[in-house]
């Protein structure tokens, strides 16, 4: 079709003996534009395409989750009863840099069962802490309380603390690093 | 012929000259036209700045913190130009401010005139967006947080928000590709953006020029832009530009700790986001959208509209007492929501913690001595501690993970009031003795150096 166009707009003289001045020249004034019409939106799709493939694509593209357990602590080393953090350390790639990356994960160790949560605050992702005398968790940005089992007792957050998948193999904690999307009162992987 | 003519020939330039500096002004100069001039001349600063400092950053997480140290101490004037183009930032939202308020004082935007003032809330979110993208290039503790909590922000937004989030930030957390993005956008992206409004804006005020000059009978009797109003342009810049100087030499901007997403820091935005953080806190659970987008989004709509909702025929605010009111509620409600973010911090003592975030090392102190006085009894001469509760400083397990300088130096300062133990084996505070820059001097200078036991 564009081809066509291209090949009727470069050859008007072979329509010139045909047609007659006036009607030469509306005719080509007409294929003409429709060139330049064409030809800005194909340039400009060039342009816009390359900057939403490469800026916008190549981020939600993206790479698979990470699967791997990190470990968290010896069973025999948690504190039974009550809520406590914990330092993970895992291999990650942030662009092109390939680091240990560390995180905090609170952990919730009631009956025998450890339950990790997400450090980061359901509400806008602020660090969330431990209030050790109060037992209770605190996300000091816009003033979220969690409770020992992180579910929130006061504060903006619409959800309780996100949790972590866990397991437990030869008396050691495990969990995955998982983010979740801040907002709304369901969690959601990210 | 001279070398003027010569190149007169060629370039045309002396009828530019006489066209831009000798052009009539058909309502005569104006101090008002003039916060106009100091506007663009605090943009054109803050590009000068802007280039100057990037000449010694480089955005990656490893070294935008260790770059703008850099820039700070060891480069000539690098921190007053860092002061300089900070508070230039602000004063651009100043003077926006005022330009705003005196359009609307006099109606300015009537007759046909409603686009400036469009192009005007433009230019506002774009200061915006170049305050949100500098915000996080120096990587330090304060950018990192709240720089999470404005993509989330973002991420809230329905349907869009998650993938906007992640475009925004390169990824699914911050890093290496959200600083060379924010860079990009800041250094690059939304300067070219504001390029484009200064040309739409001078197209838009030739046209209206053109326009007004149409029903002048003699123009050489007007009064023209060289000398009446560059006078007053130029007049106006300097005291912009002096008021500048004094906020650079009299507040100087500092750069917080390293970003450290293990150490949980109390993040504050600057001054004029501060109403939309508090805002941020009355709204719970699945309202949270109500001060994230909703209220911001229709403040941002009701401020576009104002041309079109300003139905006065006369300048002044006589004939808009109901609009007039209407936005002073709006700033009355912001200023208010400002003062009580401001005294909630000050009530949780949240000035206290962040002071100790600041602390340096004092080198001057002598940490042994002290040591030797007051910690020996307690924590040993190894350091490993002599009661059943004291920490061992030499065990390696101590200093990792989230245990940050600031909560020790809390716990020395303040003391740890532990209920359990008995009232002579709990932590004392030192606050008496000590300041926190002594405190930091002590955790680095003598218990970080004690080795670990066999």
């Amino acid at each position: 079709m564009l081809a066509l166009i291209i090949r009727i707009s470069l050859n008007p003289v072979t329509r010139s003996s045909i047609l007659g001045y006036n009607r030469r020249m509306q005719r080509r004034s007409f294929f003409q534009s429709f060139v330049a019409f064409v030809g800005s939106i194909v340039l400009a799709a060039v342009g816009l395409g390359t900057a939403i493939v490469q800026g916008v694509g190549s981020v939600l593209h993206g790479k698979g989750k990470d699967e791997n357990w990190i470990k968290v602590d010896e069973i025999d080393h948690l504190l039974p009863g009550q809520p406590q953090e914990r330092t993970i350390s895992f291999r990650t790639k942030d662009g092109w840099e390939e680091k240990t990356e560390h995180q905090k994960v609170l952990i919730i160790y009631k009956d025998g069962e450890p339950v990790a949560h997400s450090p980061s605050c359901p509400h806008l992702d602020c660090p969330v802490s431990l209030v050790p005398e109060a037992e209770k968790f605190i996300c000091k940005c816009h003033m979220s309380y969690f409770d020992a089992k992180g579910d929130v007792i006061e504060g903006p957050a619409p959800r309780g603390l996100d949790p972590l998948p866990t397991k437990i193999e030869d008396g050691v904690l495990y969990c995955r690093w998982v983010r979740y999307q801040s907002g709304g009162s369901q969690a959601v992987e990210v | 012929m001279g070398g003027g003519d010569w190149l007169n020939d060629r370039l045309g330039y002396r009828d530019w000259i006489r066209k831009s500096f000798g052009r009539p002004l058909p309502d005569g100069a104006s101090w008002i036209r003039s916060l106009v001039f100091a506007l663009i001349l605090l943009f054109v600063f803050e590009g000068l700045t802007g280039f100057l400092l990037s000449l010694s950053y480089s955005p990656s997480t490893e070294t935008a913190h260790a770059s703008v140290e850099y820039t700070m101490n060891e480069t000539l004037i690098g921190g007053f130009v860092r002061n300089l183009h900070f508070h230039a930032a602000s004063l651009i939202l100043v003077v926006i401010t005022l330009i705003g308020l005196c359009c609307f004082y006099q109606g300015a935007y009537k007759g046909g005139n409603e686009a400036s003032w469009i192009l005007g809330v433009i230019l506002l979110n774009l200061v915006f967006a170049y305050t949100i993208s500098g915000f996080l290039l120096p990587w330090d503790q304060n950018a990192f947080w709240g720089t999470k909590v404005r993509t989330s922000i973002m991420g809230s937004t329905p349907l869009v928000g998650p993938m906007v989030q992640k475009v925004v930030q390169g990824g699914t957390d911050l890093g290496n590709l959200t600083l060379t993005r924010f860079y990009a956008g800041h250094f690059f992206l939304i300067p070219l953006v504001t390029v484009g409004v200064y040309f739409v804006y001078r197209g838009i005020k030739k046209h209206i020029w053109k326009r007004k000059m149409v029903g002048v009978e003699s123009p050489e009797t007007l009064p023209t832009y060289w000398p009446h109003q560059a006078a007053r342009d130029v007049t106006m810049g300097c005291l912009v530009l002096a008021v500048l100087f004094g906020m650079s030499f009299a507040v100087p901007i500092e750069l917080g700790p390293k970003a450290d997403p293990l150490l949980n820091y109390p993040a504050r935005p600057e001054w004029f986001f501060r109403w939309l953080y508090q805002l941020l806190k009355y709204f719970q659970g699945s309202a949270q959208i109500i001060g994230t987008i909703v209220i911001p989004g229709l403040m941002g709509v009701i401020l576009i509209l104002i041309p079109f909702l300003d139905r006065s025929e006369k300048p002044g605010f006589g004939q808009k007492k109901l609009l007039l009111t209407f936005l002073l509620a709006i700033a009355l409600f912001c200023t208010g929501l400002t003062s009580i973010a401001y005294y909630h911090d000050l009530e949780t003592g949240h000035y206290e913690e962040v002071e100790l975030w600041q602390a340096k090392a004092d080198p001057e102190f002598d940490v042994d001595t002290f040591y030797k006085s007051e910690c020996f009894e307690c924590h040993g001469s190894t350091g490993s501690g002599l009661l059943e509760a004291t920490p061992d400083f030499g065990d390696p397990d101590f200093w990792s993970g989230s245990r940050a300088d600031v909560y020790l130096i809390k716990a020395i300062l303040e003391g740890i009031p532990n209920e359990t133990l008995p009232e002579d084996e709990r932590m004392p505070g030192y606050q008496d003795k000590i300041n926190a820059d002594q405190a930091l001097a002590l955790i680095e200078f003598k218990l970080k150096k004690f080795p670990e036991e066999e």
